[in-house]
């Protein structure tokens, strides 16, 4: 896969969808976590994200993703699922409009499109690019938020009801690709609702999150990288 | 049998037996006074063929620009220990390190500063693609192919990373920048650490462990700068937090501890060898004169030494190491003399008695290192010219000084005959000898010789610990790199070669297996011609041809009509040459790790797979440059046995040449000759035959040995002869043995050194020696009583 900068910058987007894919059963008890009136602090953000997060141990939940971009003529929809079960399982299928699939397992990483019909597999030993991808996501999953304060500075979004604002900070090598990310978390509390990306040029991916199912056993066919396996 | 010149000559010096001891005394104190300015070598350079591929090799492995790094891995041991703490560590050590003595600290790069600095190379692509590159890319501009490229294209967009490839895909629809990043990748996985890089720093893969690089001028060859060195890092690196462990990796490391090794060995050997050479001279002698016997070697170790300096200014550890060696050889000619005067009548006549013997055995010893001048070794020049002036010295000493110091016996009966050895008991030792000789040669042939010159480093297990430990945490595993290095003395003509080079090596290794800066960044001449070309490429028509190609196929694709714009509009951007960005953190790594200074001025390395085939056919383009050369660790294995065996060819041939010639020369016939050459064959071929049984191999150091080996035990062959023939008896048996003891001493005090170099000679010269040595008591008689016995016309 390219080492691109692009490519840098997707991890730490993905890295943030499951983060809000994974929100705790019960969360909606917690509303004064989110309560505007609380708190302005990032650290106590997501600290209590941490918490929401850290009993959630499996993932199971449909997205239905929306590009807005300006090299393309029309809205491009993209329907899939994604799996998350901790420690280090982590998959992310896409139906629609072209089957590809993404298995993070441990320290490797696999994937599979329909387009090359090519099965890619690397270590991330060897990929720093890609374990960037694994320690982000154990870093969320492993409610160690103090990894993406380091890059982001998150505080309430005013303008809209229970959504957060994460903006790139001046050291993370995000800021030259993403001007924000808003997350809205749904009115129960206990997942997201959708995701916001608006990038510095202009273009904008809207993730909405469909039949999220939280620790229930996943089958095993969801982390296999080839398309039998779907 | 008295030699009559000497019978004349000696009263001379017994008259003046003050001013004989008092210029001796003269000397020795200037010799020793000018030893306390004695510079050492403690590399194998010297012990390497001059200018030969071998030296260079080696030679290139130890100063390449990685040899002025200290290496501080800071390890996180605390199970709850932060990364935080360790980056503030790694940031407190790195401040504490100044200049003079470290002029750089590389900690780490900041991420954003990477990815921009990284882009330098993708905005000037154009200077970097090359004609076949240019081919790649017209080949792609049908419809098929835009077809193809755009679906993959547009496929990226729908991935998780197609988030943020919007831009990516806009200005380089064609995935040109592909092959500049793919090459930068490669350049970047032969940097020789596994690392990456979180929150400005190197941080291991497994997460717990932090890399400081630090530069220095410290040379490493010279063990005052590389202990001061060492010591200044410790002391800075001595005050960090419970929990955190500090390594520090250099090559300052391996100067340091091989020196000390080597000065501990030297100090044991010498020790040892003194006290065990005096006890056995006043005990055996039971004479406190025997300990003059003792200085005879020690006089003339120590002058040899200081007119060796003055010849050859830096002198090899392993010359020093043979003066206990030397001292058991010259102490020979000291015994003879003893056992003479205190068996015989008047010194004069004793002296004259053994002078002849005790000259050609002398002779013949130096045959042997007076060969050593025709090696193409530089090491075994300093071990002939030290070998050669302590045995003349010794010599000199044992004739002619020695006995001015020892009583005379006014009566003394000689001493009884031996009784003979009878015919049948002396053949079945010679049986036993030829078996022994032919069981010893079908072992000798197993033998192997060891050119892994890295088993032959003093390093303590300490040291080679810690960096085991740290390649398992930094390594890049078991990836085997051979080195084309370019050298000059201008800096844009080394770029040139190494350009020229780049192409054709390119042709046999193939673009992913070579790393080499010229794929990233060539000469400026050839970035010129590369720029140029893309102009003239896409003005030819082309860039119209892809906007039509673009336009069609990505309509189908939903692709706007100007998607592809920012592309076009950067298309002649950057094609003026630039020079070199300085400042830019990957500009500068991959140079640091691909251009050398030098002291003649520069040196490219280019990285390939070190396998036989690759290495054969680089060598091949290069056969007729003498500006490149190559550094194999899989062909230095093969060098070195080529090379060796070539030397130890030669300078075989030249002493057995001289040994012959002596030994001819004195005891006149052919038969004698042979006869003498038994203890040096047994010695040889047994030392052989041992080495193979104990899995002991021949290697670089003790190679020479067995050529000594030979030279010794021919001594102890004419010797024994010499006494056969003139029924000389009990006196030269008692001398012989001494010989052989103080020899074998000298030589197995070196079983006491721990550098690895210095055991392997002790063990050859002892085993060498030691089967020499009966072979000279037990079958040179019985050969004599078979040949000689009832022949008595034949004795000279």
């Amino acid at each position: 896969m390219k080492t691109s900068q692009s490519a840098i910058l997707w991890i730490v987007v993905l890295t943030i969808l499951l983060a809000g894919g994974i929100a705790r059963p019960g969360i909606a008890e917690q509303t004064n976590t989110i309560s505007p009136s609380n708190t302005n602090s990032s650290a106590f953000v997501l600290s209590e994200l941490q918490k929401a997060l850290s009993s959630t141990t499996n993932v199971l939940t449909g997205f239905v993703q929306e590009k807005q971009m300006a090299m393309l003529k029309n809205k491009v929809i993209i329907k899939g699922q994604l799996a998350v079960q901790q420690p280090d399982l982590f998959a992310w299928h896409v139906s629609e409009p072209i089957r590809y699939n993404l298995i993070l397992k441990g320290s490797t990483l696999q994937q599979w499109d329909e387009v090359t019909g090519k099965e890619q597999k690397m270590s991330l030993a060897n990929n720093p690019v890609f374990e960037i991808v694994s320690r982000q996501l154990k870093a969320w999953f492993g409610g160690q938020f103090e990894a993406l304060l380091k890059d982001f500075d998150a505080r309430i979004d005013q303008a809209a009801e229970r959504s957060i604002l994460l903006t790139p900070n001046k050291d993370s090598f995000a800021r030259k690709a993403i001007r924000q990310v808003v997350i809205t978390f749904r009115e129960d509390k206990r997942y997201l609702e959708r995701i916001l990306i608006e990038e510095t040029g202009g273009d904008t991916t809207l993730m909405t999150f469909t039949n999220t199912v939280l620790n229930t056993a996943i089958e095993p066919v969801a982390w296999e990288v080839k398309p039998n396996g779907r | 049998m008295a030699d009559s010149r000497l019978l004349r000559f000696f009263p001379v010096l017994e008259r003046r037996r003050g001013l004989v001891t008092g210029i001796l005394v003269a000397v020795l104190v200037l010799s020793g006074l000018s030893l306390f300015n004695l510079q050492f070598d403690n590399t194998l350079d010297l012990m390497l063929p001059s200018k030969s591929p071998a030296q260079r090799m080696i030679t290139f492995l130890r100063t390449a620009n990685f040899s002025n790094k200290v290496i501080v891995s800071l390890e996180n041991r605390d199970p709850a220990g932060t990364k935080d703490k360790l980056f503030e560590a790694a940031d407190r050590i790195a401040e504490s390190l100044k200049p003079p003595i470290v002029t750089k600290v590389t900690k780490g790069m900041s991420a954003p500063d990477l990815m921009s600095d990284a882009g330098f190379f993708l905005r000037y692509a154009p200077q970097m693609l090359r004609s076949n590159d240019l081919a790649v890319i017209d080949s792609m501009m049908t419809e098929d192919g835009i077809k193809a490229i755009l679906k993959q294209r547009y496929s990226q967009l729908l991935k998780p990373e197609g988030m943020f490839m919007g831009r990516a895909i806009q200005s380089d629809p064609l995935d040109i920048n592909r092959v500049i990043l793919d090459r930068l990748q490669e350049l970047s996985s032969s940097l020789g650490y596994a690392v990456k890089v979180e929150n400005g720093h190197f941080v291991s893969h497994d997460g717990q462990h932090v890399m400081l690089i630090a530069e220095t001028t410290a040379s490493m060859t010279d063990v005052s700068e590389a202990r001061q060195l060492l010591k200044y890092m410790a002391d800075r690196t001595r005050d960090i937090p419970a929990g955190i462990h500090v390594s520090l990796i250099s090559g300052y490391a391996h100067t340091v501890s091989n020196d000390a090794t080597i000065t501990r060995d030297l100090g044991v050997i010498f020790t040892i060898a003194s006290i065990g050479f005096i006890l056995i001279f006043v005990f055996f002698f039971k004479d406190i004169r025997g300990l003059l016997i003792f200085l005879v070697p020690v006089l003339s170790v120590i002058i040899a030494m200081a007119l060796t300096s003055l010849v050859y200014h830096r002198i090899s550890y392993f010359v020093l190491a043979f003066g206990p060696v030397i001292a058991g050889i010259a102490d020979d000619y000291g015994i003879a003399t003893f056992v003479a005067v205190l068996y015989g009548r008047r010194r004069s006549e004793a002296v004259a008695g053994v002078a002849k013997p005790v000259t050609v055995g002398a002779i013949a010893t130096m045959g042997i290192f007076f060969a050593f001048f025709f090696s193409h070794i530089p090491g075994y020049h300093q071990l002939g010219f030290f070998c050669v002036t302590s045995i003349l010295l010794s010599l000199f000493l044992a004739l002619f000084v020695l006995p001015l110091w020892l009583k005379e016996h006014d009566k003394s009966a000689p001493p009884p005959a031996p009784p003979d050895e009878g015919r049948r008991k002396s053949r079945i030792l010679v049986w036993v000898f030829f078996i022994f000789l032919a069981v010893s040669g079908i072992l000798a042939c197993r033998i192997r010789f060891e050119s892994d010159v890295t088993k032959l480093d003093g390093t303590s297990r300490a040291i080679l610990d810690t960096e085991k430990e740290f390649q398992r945490v930094w390594g890049t595993g078991e990836r085997s790199e051979a080195i084309l290095a370019v050298a000059g003395t201008n800096y844009e003509q080394v770029i040139a070669a190494n350009d020229d080079l780049y192409v054709k090596t390119r042709e046999i290794v193939g673009t992913n297996g070579l790393a080499s800066f010229a794929s990233v960044w060539p000469c400026s001449r050839v970035r010129s011609e590369n720029a140029q070309r893309w102009v003239d490429f896409w003005k030819s028509g082309r860039e119209t041809h892809l906007r039509t190609l673009l336009a069609e196929e990505g309509a189908s694709l939903d692709f706007t009509a100007n998607a592809f714009d920012p592309f076009f509009a950067r298309l002649y951007e950057n094609s003026n040459v630039v020079d070199e960005p300085v400042s830019n953190s990957v500009f500068s790594s991959l140079k640091e790790r691909f251009i050398q200074s030098t002291p003649e001025g520069f040196q490219t390395l280019s990285f390939f797979p070190d396998k036989p085939g690759t290495v054969i056919a680089v060598s091949g383009v290069i056969s007729n440059r003498t500006d490149a050369f190559i550094v194999s660790r899989t062909a230095l294995s093969s060098i070195l046995s080529t090379t060796f065996s070539g030397e130890i060819v030669r300078t075989s041939c030249f002493g057995i040449l001289f040994i012959m010639l002596t030994s001819f020369l004195f005891l006149r016939t052919v038969k004698s000759t042979l006869v003498a050459l038994v203890p040096a064959l047994a010695g040889v071929v047994g030392l052989l035959g041992l080495m193979a049984v104990m899995g002991q191999p021949l290697n670089v150091s003790n190679l020479i040995s067995g050529i000594v080996v030979f030279g010794l035990c021919i001594d102890f062959g004419i010797h024994v002869l010499h006494a056969c023939q003139h029924h000389a008896g009990k006196a030269t048996r008692t001398a012989i043995t001494l010989a052989a003891t103080t020899t074998l001493m000298g030589a197995g005090v070196l079983l006491f050194a721990r550098h690895p170099a210095l055991y392997s000679v002790g063990l050859t010269l002892v085993a060498g020696v030691g089967f020499g040595y009966i072979a000279a008591m037990w079958v040179v008689p019985a050969l004599y009583a078979l040949f000689w016995k009832n022949n008595p016309e034949e004795h000279s």
